[in-house]
């Protein structure tokens, strides 16, 4: 409910921004770009074609309610409408590689964070090259590529994070998870669960070495299928400490949940959330204006202040939370594990982490 | 393999009834060329629905390559099973078959006590106590497990907090096997109720009223008649029991994650959810759930051998009635008392959630804190469009499902007993052989099948149809055929040696006499469709969402407030459907 409020709240005062930053929105199919706080977001041609096309299919990962909230800001500036299937990333994958093998493609664009598997859609010739004006401009270069037709919509944090309420003490550093007291009671995903977690065990074994995976499996954490779960049971001290989603945990927290993120001075990993739109798709220009809205200054402040994620432009300040202080999106304290580690790595450490963790 | 569901006897070795010199009854005989044509028909849908997705499961656990529409096949390996033969894989066999058995036995013993209370005593209320035995079908597990873990999760579960409360030094923790026994026990026990029920109601008592004239006690006659009389249905019970909840991932899934718990379903889901899925991974581990129960289901047919089970003949009778004296209130308290561990505190601990909006709380004083509390949440979440679309989508898919579905096993039992034609075996193991394929498995199946089938049938609600009335035709065939065992042909044969077609006799004699079994398997497919969640989640499109795909959505999006909101607006779906229906399983 709160946050449905708070939603509505943004969507106002966007609105309001908008308007007063001389927006040229014509939404009126009079041929004129789409030009939202003097950024052009789309030329008057492929504004003009995606206004004719009028809606398109947006199969995503991100849970359901904050993307559909974005995407009512998006509809709200653009008059195009979106059909949203919010699925997980594995049933995504798995519906867009067999709708494309038997001819009959659904989705327009693809969003989810996955970049191995996004690459896999790429060599498939499912997810369509394409060269984003916005895209080009605001994002670095390893943030993109135009062949393949993939952009980085937003940077997931991983942090540390615990239960205010029954937490024995604040935690502060990774060390502090070594604590006897915590024995048992952390949670932690699995390296399987895809770019989350593997930026977690990225950054936790490049930081202090594989010595410190041995450390953290023999405090006996407790392993969840997802953050969600994970978190709920933090909300509910059923582990008092875990590593889980700031996008989550920081939601959980405005509502009121006795929670908080901990951004810790060795820093904290984040991963890409990538967006394309696809090679057969029906409204390809409509999927287009989408993909350069959610890459454009507007999109971004949307996306920050709805799902409380790091934006993927420099540009852009990083999400609020109450009473914490949010590093700013290019501090060191921001870590990457960057597209080569995860392709590289990605099959050999999920061999060792299973050894060592289960 | 003998039916897995039904009252599965071999009818191969089953003596017909003591009637000497009795001629074939006149079902068994026709076999003419026009009923070859259905036949055939009916095997064709059947390989199209059942034969194609377990193909492609088989497949996929003996190749190295996941055999989705388009790509490659890939080369056979039998790889796939070592994650099988882990330590981890085999700590989660060992866990699933305790579960399994655990939660079986759980489940038959309050299904059968209940159905025979109901059926046979002179329980005080009855008609509650027959409605306490279907009732938790309105409950979906995924609902009762996430509920049960707000009850007696080992922290800040509300019974823990009290008995903090209370200085006594005992924490319940249903993040465990026992915990996950418990709550599986509770929620199958529907189907052994059901199966118990009917076998009760139609059974003949002249049978038991014959041993007592005899000077046989109570007990005696309980367990030396009634019993053996209704082994095929306990047995049949058994077995599905056994069968969805060693397949059941919800439970194990809320219950068991984070806990160390690993189980074959749970291991299923992981592999599944995994960044691209491990389908060779997870077909080779639905394979294990298999063996385990063709190895059953081969049990329950040696135990059943060479009998006859046929208890309807045409004589009227009213089954007689069981006097408890005075354990009359005791059992009716623990009917109370399972109605309250079942329905009314996880209910209302699904109601506390969505009307305080949270659920962190420091002691069990706090709980009572009234003025958080507000209704808005609860009504805001049943009038968003997505809850009220998804309960349309799911009431019309669960509606055609039940009738296109009851046509098919209607169609199934007939030729399974009462035609001779070769090959009506075959249509009996494809009938029960979807119980065997674990749910999650399933449904990516069925969508490799349906999007590379040329009918415009795949993203629309038509898709969502054809995989219910797939993945319940072992629930429904079973019960339409179990059914059909228990009427004799005699009366087909009346019929037809007074001048009556075959059509006409099924017609006009079998098919009233099974009206409630036809109904009973119909309400059941409209509930387990409403409830299906994991084959859905596979087919629907943003137009086709159904509930069971909402609720879980809201669950991954974490929002405590709004999933116990919407699983009490589905389980109050459910529960009116189960409550309007409940009078379809009386005896016709």
């Amino acid at each position: 409910m709160r946050r449905r409020k708070l939603i509505g709240a943004v969507v106002l005062s966007l609105a309001v921004s908008s308007c007063g930053g001389g927006n040229d929105n014509g939404g009126d199919g009079t041929g004129k770009p789409l030009v939202i706080d003097d950024e052009k977001i789309a030329s008057a041609e492929l504004y003009a074609a995606a206004q004719e096309q009028g809606e398109f299919t947006l199969y995503d990962n991100y849970p359901e309610e904050q993307w559909r909230a974005l995407l009512d800001v998006f509809e709200e500036d653009t008059g195009i409408a979106v059909e949203h299937v919010r699925l997980v990333t594995s049933q995504l994958y798995e519906r867009v590689v067999s709708e494309a093998a038997a001819g009959r493609p659904v989705a327009d664009a693809v969003g989810f964070g996955d970049v191995t598997l996004m690459a896999d859609l790429a060599e498939r010739d499912i997810i369509a090259a394409y060269e984003s004006p916005v895209g080009t401009s605001a994002l670095k270069e390893d943030q993109y590529d135009t062949e393949a037709g993939w952009y980085t919509s937003a940077n997931l944090g991983m942090v540390l994070a615990y239960n205010t309420a029954c937490a024995e003490r604040p935690v502060e550093t990774y060390e502090d998870l070594l604590d006897p007291a915590y024995r048992g009671k952390i949670g932690l995903t699995p390296i399987t669960v895809g770019g989350s977690a593997f930026s977690v065990y990225h950054f936790l074994r490049k930081t202090y070495g594989i010595e410190f995976w041995e450390k953290l499996a023999a405090q006996q954490p407790r392993i969840y299928e997802s953050v969600v779960p994970l978190t709920q049971d933090l909300v509910r001290c059923e582990v008092p400490v875990s590593i889980t989603s700031l996008g989550v945990v920081a939601d959980q927290a405005a509502d009121g949940a006795p929670v908080a993120p901990v951004f810790p001075e060795d820093g904290f990993p984040v991963f890409p959330n990538l967006v394309a739109t696809t090679a057969d798709s029906e409204n390809p220009e409509a999927a287009r204006v989408y993909l350069n809205w959610l890459l454009s200054e507007r999109g971004q402040e949307a996306l920050v202040e709805i799902t409380r994620e790091y934006p993927s432009r420099g540009d852009v300040d990083p999400p609020q939370v109450e009473g914490v202080k949010v590093p700013p999106a290019d501090s060191e304290q921001v870590v990457s594990p960057g597209f080569q580690a995860w392709v590289e790595l990605r099959n050999r450490w999920t061999k060792e982490w299973n050894a060592t963790f289960r | 393999m003998s039916t897995g569901t039904g009252t599965g006897i071999d009818r191969t070795s089953v003596a017909d009834p003591p009637l000497p010199q009795q001629e074939k009854p006149p079902g068994r005989m026709v076999s003419s060329l026009w009923r070859r044509g259905p036949f055939w028909a009916l095997l064709a849908i059947m390989i199209v629905l059942v034969v194609l997705p377990i193909g492609m499961l088989l497949l996929a656990s003996l190749t190295d390559s996941t055999p989705r529409p388009g790509d490659p096949v890939g080369n056979f390996t039998l790889d796939n099973f070592q994650a099988l033969f882990s330590d981890r894989g085999i700590e989660a066999m060992v866990n699933s078959v305790l579960m399994a058995l655990g939660a079986g036995v759980v489940a038959m013993s309050i299904g059968a006590a209940l159905a025979w209370l109901a059926a046979r005593s002179d329980v005080p209320a009855r008609p509650l106590v027959q409605l306490a035995g279907i009732i938790p079908l309105f409950i979906s597990g995924f609902v009762g497990a996430m509920a049960w873990s707000l009850v007696a999760s080992p922290q800040s579960g509300y019974v823990n907090m009290l008995l903090r409360e209370l200085g006594i030094d005992v924490t319940l923790n249903i993040y465990s096997l026992p915990g996950i026994i418990f709550v599986a026990g509770l929620y199958y026990s529907p189907y052994a109720f059901i199966f118990v029920y009917g076998a009760l109601t139609l059974m003949n008592p002249e049978l038991e009223e014959a041993a007592s004239v005899h000077g046989a006690t109570q007990p005696r006659v309980a367990m030396r008649v009634t019993l053996p009389m209704v082994r095929p249905a306990l047995l049949a019970a058994g077995i599905l029991t056994f069968a969805l909840i060693i397949e059941d991932f919800p439970i194990p899934v809320i219950l068991g994650a984070g806990n160390g718990i690993p189980t074959l379903p749970a291991y299923v889901y992981e592999l599944m959810t995994v960044a691209p899925s491990d389908v060779n991974g997870a077909s080779a581990v639905g394979m294990a759930m298999i063996v385990i129960l063709i190895a059953l289901i081969a049990g329950q047919r040696m135990l059943l051998r060479g009998r006859s089970y046929t208890t309807v003949s045409g004589k009227g009778f009213r089954p007689g009635q069981v006097r408890l004296r005075r354990w009359r209130w005791v059992a009716f308290a623990g009917v109370l008392a399972y109605l309250s561990l079942a329905i009314l505190v996880p209910m209302l601990a699904l109601l506390h959630t969505a009307v305080s909006g949270a659920v962190y709380y420091a002691g069990f004083g706090d709980l009572f804190q009234t003025d958080r509390w507000s209704t808005e949440p609860l009504v805001d979440a049943l009038t968003t469009q997505a809850f009220t679309e998804g309960l349309i989508n799911s009431l019309t898919a669960g509606a055609l499902a039940a009738l296109f579905g009851v046509a098919l096993y209607f169609a199934l039992a007939w030729f399974v007993n009462r035609s001779n034609i070769k090959g009506r075996r075959v249509l009996e193991h494809l009938a029960t052989a979807p119980v065997a394929i674990p749910a999650l498995v399933m449904g990516i199946a069925l969508m490799w099948t349906w999007i590379v089938i040329p009918l415009p049938v795949y993203g629309t609600l038509a898709v969502l149809v054809i995989a219910y009335v797939i993945r319940f035709t072992p629930q429904g065939f079973g019960g339409i055929s179990g059914a059909f065992q228990q009427i004799h042909s005699d009366l087909e044969a009346a019929a037809r040696v007074s001048g009556a077609s075959a059509l006409r006799a099924t017609t006009y004699v079998t098919l009233p006499l099974l009206r409630t079994s036809i109904l009973s398997a119909a309400l059941l497919v409209v509930v387990l469709s409403i409830r299906e969640l994991a084959s859905s989640i596979f087919l629907f499109t943003s137009d086709t969402r159904v509930l069971s795909v909402v609720v879980f959505g809201q669950w991954e999006n974490g929002n405590w407030s709004r999933v116990a909101s919407m699983s009490l607006g589905y389980s109050a779906v459910l529960l009116l459907i189960t409550v309007v229906g409940r009078r379809w399983l009386r005896p016709a």
